[in-house]
């Protein structure tokens, strides 16, 4: 069924939520997806993260109010168990792929 | 970590995101960008910072509709739904070719007409405003008797300026302008003459505000004998305008002065009430003999304000400032009881309309009428909308019917039917702004006398006025089908069951209002047009063609007028000449105090008189009733005898003018008192525009050189140009250093009514248009009626109905539609115009043939519109209309 597995940049997204932990909001995953070589806008994110939170792979919560965002609390989000299986299933498809490839394939000359 | 409290974001943005988005979402993504916002403020670019968070700000407008409790739901975003109707829309524009085509080129045309005309009131209103202080700048004009009459001029005499000049508080710079005439020259070969080279004190330009080429304007004006050129001026005498420290002569009647040029500046622009080519130190004029004891003629005086001065109170500022200073008149002035009043520089263009203006102003109420025009073409063009949408309900009923039972609400459906209307405004719009460019550029500039273009126009503010004129024309036209078509009954939509009749009525009411507004525009093109040509066509008294008159422009050809007279009228093209101090058409006649001989000096009246010579009668072909003209050989001609028109007959009630005496007091260098008799009695002539009644005229022989100014010349019929080198060549035989100036008697008379000309030509374009937007309404109007009636005519046609007789029947609600429009608008042609023919006193009546013609034309013109639909009905085949069921 479609949407039952993650596109490119929802993945993207779920990892970052993953490896930040707790810590996963709108600006953290913007900074954290930049330092790993990816500009996007913050509104994008927010439109992914409402998505993934719709295919229950996230769930999400309003807290950590802190004075430089002015008093404002975050949306944090971390993944849900669902989110860690489509999380393993596409890494265990890539893998395979990967396996896969012959040496000759990538011999370029 | 500190926080600088001091910097925060604008707030705009976080008030319309809490707006627009649920709450906690809002609360959070503010609070992302804020801390975004702070992140970058504290590196240091404020206004980069600035501009990002606006930016983020408004990119998380994307998350409309979507919310954290929303999740489970199957998300119909407003967003979508916009989007879902944008493509219905133009899947509708394309199915409805037709439809759409007449819909948005109708509606487009409409836009185009309202910007240009927009475009055009803009630029009226823009005069003089570029100047930085146009706010506190004044002009002083006066007030005063001359000739018998209170005249107004903008002239000031130049007593004003001392006294202002010697200090009043709140005032920062007094200018005096005198535009003179005279000759101008780079190298002594090849001189011009010019007409307005200005004469300006040292604070000309730190009052009004020019763009310096080359120069120093501070210092330009200072010494005697500096002049500043336009950026044209020095192409056209120096090739280039780096020509600072070089020189021109300016040569006036008497004597030739050498000038340095001490500046360039840009031209002036269009849009300034004066303009000139030459602006000369002030000071200047003190070394030339005309003018040595400051005895300047009237001249232009405007002051600068403070910034601290009250708009309100700078009248009475220079006016108790004048009357305080207890400055000297000389006495012919004093005389003449001279007030003063101050025109704010912005209100000159437009509301002013004095004697010796710079040029010609624009009448504020033409601007009126040319808002009026816009909007009027406007209605049309959104009541054409109205009706071609309506009548589009029965095709768009099945969607209606489908949208309502699937559980469309009525007002989303009413916000569809809006997205469609904007859909097809924001095309038209876009359509209707290369119509009005291509149109201001290639076709009106010459009607409306300058170039205008809307590339000047692409800045926020414009863009943004823009913006708000496609939603309100959008909400003007849609917001009436749009509310119609949601209310369809379901059932009924589905069904294709007519809508009800009753609406009709509406319909026809704007088509009708329609058609009233295109007959009222078409009577007054009609009328104007009529009395346009009635102007240039009527019997003036005398004959305005072939007659050139020339300018006799300095002493030397005054003093010796009768030799270039005698030399003209040897040469065959010629058939006799006149001189006369001024011109038919012109305003300058003198007016001097006339009486019966032997009457008391009360019984004086002040009329118009006019110096001549032997041949002007004969020139001008004037048709004498009575008595002969002046005579060569009759030496008491030259002072004792008097020609006058019926006018002054009739006003000194003579019934036997001829014979009769009178005392003429005349200030020919000095005062004389002229008693003569009338030896002739010339038919009214019109020697000033037909705006005036003849006034009564005194013709009598004046040939001293300082009134010789004109020598009018009766040519032959045949080739003008060769008839015209001719002439030249004797005047360059006769006085080689001055170029010869001259006019056409006939093009001088015509210029009379340049205003009326260019009216009637705009308001023949605004009728057509307004003709074809209608057109294009009766057209999609028939069409609709045409399809709903279809089924009924095809059962007539059954029962033995012909084909004439269907059409007959169709054609009785246009023919009704007209008759009626016309009955609306008849009465108010009939109001307006007469009020404005009333004011003219030679004018065309305003009979049965003009609102006849308009009211066959309209009839026509409706009837061939609308039978291309009626005609397709009436002619078709019964069977295959009633099978479509």
């Amino acid at each position: 069924m479609k949407g039952s597995n993650p596109g490119e940049f929802e993945e993207l997204i779920l990892l970052t939520v993953a490896s930040l932990y707790d810590e996963a909001y709108g600006v953290a995953i913007q900074d954290e997806l930049k330092l790993a070589g990816r500009s996007v806008a913050l509104s994008t994110i927010h439109v992914a993260l409402f998505r993934l939170e719709r295919k229950g792979w996230v769930e999400s919560r309003f807290d950590g109010a802190t004075k430089q965002r002015g008093g404002r609390r975050k949306h944090l989000y971390r993944v849900t168990a669902s989110g860690q299986r489509v999380l393993k299933q596409a890494k265990k498809t890539r893998e395979k792929l990967w396996e896969s490839i012959p040496k000759a394939a990538f011999r370029f000359n | 970590m500190n926080e600088p409290n001091h910097i925060n974001p604008p707030s705009w943005i976080e008030r319309l995101l809490k707006f627009l988005l649920d709450e906690e979402v809002a609360e959070s993504v503010v609070g992302d960008i804020t801390e975004k916002f702070r992140k970058r403020a504290q590196q240091g670019n404020r206004r980069k910072a600035t501009f990002l968070y606006v930016v983020e700000g408004l990119g998380l407008l994307r998350l409309i509709g979507q919310s954290k409790c929303q999740r489970q739901t199957n998300p119909s975003t407003f967003i979508g739904m916009i989007r879902n109707y944008s493509i219905v829309a133009f899947r509708n524009l394309k199915r409805e070719r037709l439809y759409s085509v007449m819909n948005v080129s109708g509606m487009a045309i409409g836009i185009a007409c309202f910007i240009v005309i927009c475009c055009y009131i803009r630029f009226e209103l823009s005069y003089d405003r570029y100047h930085v202080s146009h706010d506190r700048i004044y002009r002083i004009a006066s007030e005063f008797d001359e000739r018998g009459e209170r005249v107004k001029s903008a002239r000031t005499n130049p007593q004003v300026f001392n006294a202002l000049h010697e200090g009043a508080a709140g005032i920062e710079n007094v200018i005096r302008i005198l535009p003179l005439s005279g000759i101008v020259s780079t190298d002594g070969v090849n001189k011009f003459r010019e007409n307005n080279f200005c004469f300006a004190d040292s604070t000309f330009f730190s009052t009004f505000s020019f763009q310096l080429i080359d120069g120093f304007l501070d210092h330009a004006l200072h010494a005697p004998l500096s002049v500043v050129l336009t950026e044209y001026a020095a192409r056209r005498y120096f090739g280039s305008t780096d020509i600072v420290g070089r020189q021109l002569t300016f040569e006036d009647e008497e004597k030739s002065y050498t000038f340095n040029v001490t500046g360039v500046i840009h031209d002036f622009l269009r849009n300034s009430h004066f303009r000139t080519e030459f602006i000369a130190s002030f000071s200047s004029l003190k070394l030339m003999p005309f003018f040595k004891d400051e005895d300047y003629p009237p001249l232009y005086v405007y002051v600068q304000t403070n910034k601290e001065t009250l708009p309100e109170s700078v009248s009475d500022i220079i006016l108790t400032t004048i009357s305080k200073s207890g400055i000297e008149l000389p006495e012919f002035f004093r005389a003449s009881n001279p007030t003063y009043f101050v025109q704010p520089l912005d209100d000159i263009h437009l509301h002013s309309n004095l004697n010796s203006e710079w040029e010609v102003n624009t009448e504020y109420i033409y601007i009126q009428a040319f808002a009026a025009l816009g909007l009027f073409i406007l209605f049309i063009a959104c009541i054409n909308f109205i009706n071609l949408a309506t009548a589009q309900a029965e095709k768009r009923g099945r969607e209606i019917g489908v949208r309502k039972v699937l559980g469309g609400l009525k007002d989303q459906l009413t916000i569809q039917f809006l997205t469609e209307t904007f859909v097809y405004v924001l095309i038209a719009f876009a359509l209707a702004c290369g119509i009005a460019e291509l149109s201001l550029r290639f076709f009106l500039a010459d009607i409306l006398g300058n170039e205008l273009s809307l590339l000047s126009l692409v800045n926020i503010p414009s863009i943004l006025i823009a913006i708000g004129f496609i939603l309100v024309i959008t909400f003007l036209a849609g917001i009436y089908p749009s509310l119609y078509l949601s209310q369809l009954m379901p059932i009924a939509a589905l069904k294709g069951l007519p809508v009800k009749s009753g609406r009709d009525y509406l319909r026809h009411g704007l088509v009708s209002f329609q058609i009233v507004i295109s007959c009222m525009l078409i009577t007054a093109t009609i009328v104007i047009l009529k009395q346009v040509e009635y102007f240039k066509t009527s019997d003036l008294g005398f004959q305005k063609e072939n007659i050139v008159s020339i300018s006799l422009s300095d002493r030397h050809a005054q003093k010796n007028y009768i030799v270039l007279s005698e030399k003209l009228s040897q040469e065959s093209a010629v058939i006799s000449t006149g001189l006369s101090h001024t011109l038919p058409g012109r305003t300058n006649f003198y007016r001097w105090p006339v009486k019966p001989k032997g009457a008391d000096e009360t019984e004086s009246r002040f009329i118009k008189t006019l110096g001549v010579d032997e041949g002007f009668v004969r020139t001008y072909n004037l048709s004498l009733i009575k008595g002969r003209d002046f005579s060569r050989d009759i030496p008491s001609d030259q002072t004792e005898a008097f020609i006058i028109n019926e006018a002054a007959a009739e006003m000194f009630g003579w019934q036997q003018a001829v014979g009769q005496e009178l005392e003429l007091t005349v200030y020919i260098g000095g005062r004389q008192v002229r008693e003569g008799t009338v030896i002739g009695l010339v038919k009214d002539f019109h020697f000033e525009s037909l705006y005036q009644r003849v006034d009564p005229l005194i013709l009598f022989i004046n040939k001293h050189p300082y009134y010789a100014e004109n020598l009018s010349v009766r040519m032959r019929p045949g080739e003008l140009s060769t008839n015209i080198e001719r002439i030249r060549a004797i005047w360059n035989n006769f006085h080689p250093e001055r170029p010869m100036e001259y006019t056409f008697i006939d093009q001088d008379l015509d210029r009379l009514y340049q205003s009326e000309t260019r009216l009637s030509k705009i308001l023949s374009v605004i009728s057509i248009i307004a003709v074809s937007i209608s057109g294009l309404g009766l057209f999609s109007l028939s069409s609709y009626s045409a399809s709903r009636r279809a089924r009924e005519m095809s059962i007539r046609k059954i029962f033995g109905a012909s084909s004439l007789r269907l059409l007959t029947l169709q054609y009785r609600l246009y023919v009704a539609l007209v008759l009626i429009a016309n009955a609306i608008s008849i009465p108010i042609c009939v109001q307006g115009l007469s009020q404005w023919l009333d004011s003219i006193p030679y004018r065309i009546s305003l009979d049965a043939p003009i609102f006849v013609s308009t009211l066959i034309g309209s009839m026509v013109v409706t009837l061939l519109v609308i039978t291309f639909h009626t005609l397709r009905v009436a002619v078709a085949n019964p069977v295959t209309m009633i099978r479509n069921e």
